[in-house]
């Protein structure tokens, strides 16, 4: 049979953001697929060279369009840890509030847009119609839906008023009513199980070979979370479970995700009910010490890395940011090969790609 | 406990001491020629630490480090020193295939030669880009040359 190939992407409707996919069929059938990375690179980490530490802050807040806290919250944490300096613990609850809300919110972003894919336009308006509860938090909050600009070197920049505690305390059962409503429709509905029952297989052999991180990763029967394995913030004094499932498809990422995004729910309550009183800011200087630091946190999929090298001045001499999409995009072409066309739809959109991150 | 058997296995093999490295670093970390480093992973594996976080690549004063973080609970460094004039390591998607994108933009952005990488064409970088590595370039951002590697 002759074999035809297919370019999805840089521009495309089935893409948010821009990369390139050339899919090769014979017939129906994928037999073969590259991609493309750069067409967002901006040379981040390149510029993080030549701007003050305080100033990198805004910068790597704009690394992504989606989970933009936690990528301060890491940059912050390596630079704190070269400075030596402990960060209150209000500030780092109100960090880690942020960190769970942005969870939630990328979480039900990502049903939205898995659910447009396979064309299931009713789940895509109930999770974004149910996502701006939490976004209309974080604006409370930090003053800005997506962009928080609340973290700073040594703790945040906004406390939480006893006002905006009262609102989230009622806020949030109501999105956990609403989000254990989605659970209900895409656990029974027929057609998004057929759409996403065994498609885009990733063994647990797999995950550890590629690396792979996050809820994909805990998807596929991998029970990996750094905010338990290895804590950051104070989330070891906070109680939640890590969500696996052992069928490693689309299906079971959607499940997984869910679940998470319910534990995230409570995991806010028990930030706010615990939240210790005091100060939210320690006082950090300007020069930071000659050294080097790793820090690690989970991303809403999954591990970020950031690495911090320090030659004594005031700016940076090395950021090296690692961000959870790299290692999901390396199964991309493995997970294709088989599946019909239909298919790569939802498969493109089951790993939750974030290109941006990915490009830097 | 892995990583800590997998630590004093790994500094048999290492040129120095932690002390003697840059103060400062959170975790454990092993110095090491770009010839040991595939020894040095397989003992990583063989301790069934096989989760790499990523490759750093650090360019400073004519010399190029690569430090490929693992982790296990916590994490281990290997500190790879480039040799200036040979310019290559080894691949290791032969054992780990998820080094492939780490791998891809250290060549492309440091301009090393990685024994074994298939490079058919660009990952990160504009195809028609002919300049120099961009993130081994002295130079910092804002300065006119920062433009030289576009046709």
């Amino acid at each position: 049979m002759s074999r035809v190939t297919i370019p999805i992407g840089p521009q495309h409707p089935l893409l948010k953001e821009p990369v390139s996919f050339n899919i090769t069929l014979e017939g129906e059938n994928v037999v073969e697929s590259t991609l493309r990375l750069g067409y967002v690179h901006r040379g981040i980490e390149k510029l993080a060279e030549s701007r003050s530490y305080v100033k990198n802050i805004t910068l790597f807040e704009r690394v992504c369009g989606i989970c933009s806290h936690i990528h301060t919250t890491t940059y912050c944490q390596a630079v704190e840890g070269l400075l030596g300096l402990e960060i209150p613990r209000r500030g780092s609850y109100i960090r880690m509030l942020l960190c769970e809300l942005e969870r939630i919110h990328s979480h039900l972003l990502w049903l939205g847009v898995l659910a447009k894919n396979i064309g299931l336009n009713t789940v895509f308006m109930y999770a974004w119609r149910d996502r701006e509860i939490v976004l209309d938090l974080m604006e409370e909050i930090s003053g800005g839906r997506v962009s928080h600009a609340i973290n700073t070197l040594g703790g945040v920049r906004k406390d939480l008023s006893p006002t905006q505690i009262k609102k989230i305390l009622t806020d949030l059962p109501v999105l956990s009513a609403k989000v254990r409503e989605l659970l209900k429709i895409i656990d029974n509905d027929r057609s998004f199980k057929a759409r996403t029952r065994g498609i885009g297989y990733l063994s647990p052999q797999d995950v550890h070979r590629y690396c792979v991180v996050g809820p994909v990763a805990r998807a596929s029967g991998v029970d990996i979370d750094l905010r338990r394995d290895s804590p950051y913030a104070h989330y070891d004094e906070l109680k939640f479970k890590v969500i696996t499932m052992e069928d490693g498809d689309v299906w079971a990422r959607a499940i997984v995700r869910i679940l998470e995004t319910i534990e995230s729910i409570n995991l806010s309550r028990q930030i706010v009910e615990k939240l210790p009183d005091g100060e939210i800011v320690a006082r950090a200087k300007r020069k930071v010490p000659e050294g080097e630091f790793v820090s690690r946190s989970e991303a809403p999929r999954g591990e970020v890395i950031y690495f911090v090298k320090s030659d004594g001045s005031q700016t940076p001499k090395r950021v090296k940011v690692r961000t959870p999409t790299l290692t999901a995009l390396i199964t991309l072409p493995m997970q294709l090969e088989g599946l019909q066309m239909a298919d790569v739809s939802a498969v493109i959109a089951g790993v939750d790609l974030c290109i941006a991150c990915a490009d830097r | 406990m892995t990583i800590f058997t997998a630590w004093n296995e790994l500094k048999k093999l290492s040129l120095a001491d932690r002390d003697e490295l840059l103060p400062g670093f959170n975790e454990k970390q092993v110095l090491l020629t770009s010839n040991q480093l595939i020894e040095a992973v397989k003992i990583l594996l063989a301790n069934n630490i096989f989760h790499l976080s990523t490759i750093t690549g650090v360019y400073q004063e004519n010399s190029l480090q690569l430090l490929y973080h693992f982790w296990k609970g916590e994490g281990i460094t290997l500190r790879v020193e480039i040799d200036e004039q040979d310019n290559q390591v080894d691949s290791l998607t032969e054992w780990i295939p998820g080094a492939l994108f780490y791998e891809r933009e250290i060549t492309e952005m440091f301009g090393v030669k990685i024994n074994g990488l298939n490079m058919s064409n660009k990952m990160f970088l504009p195809d028609n880009w002919e300049g120099d590595a961009p993130m081994r370039r002295a130079i910092r951002v804002g300065n006119d040359e920062q433009q030289q590697g576009h046709k």
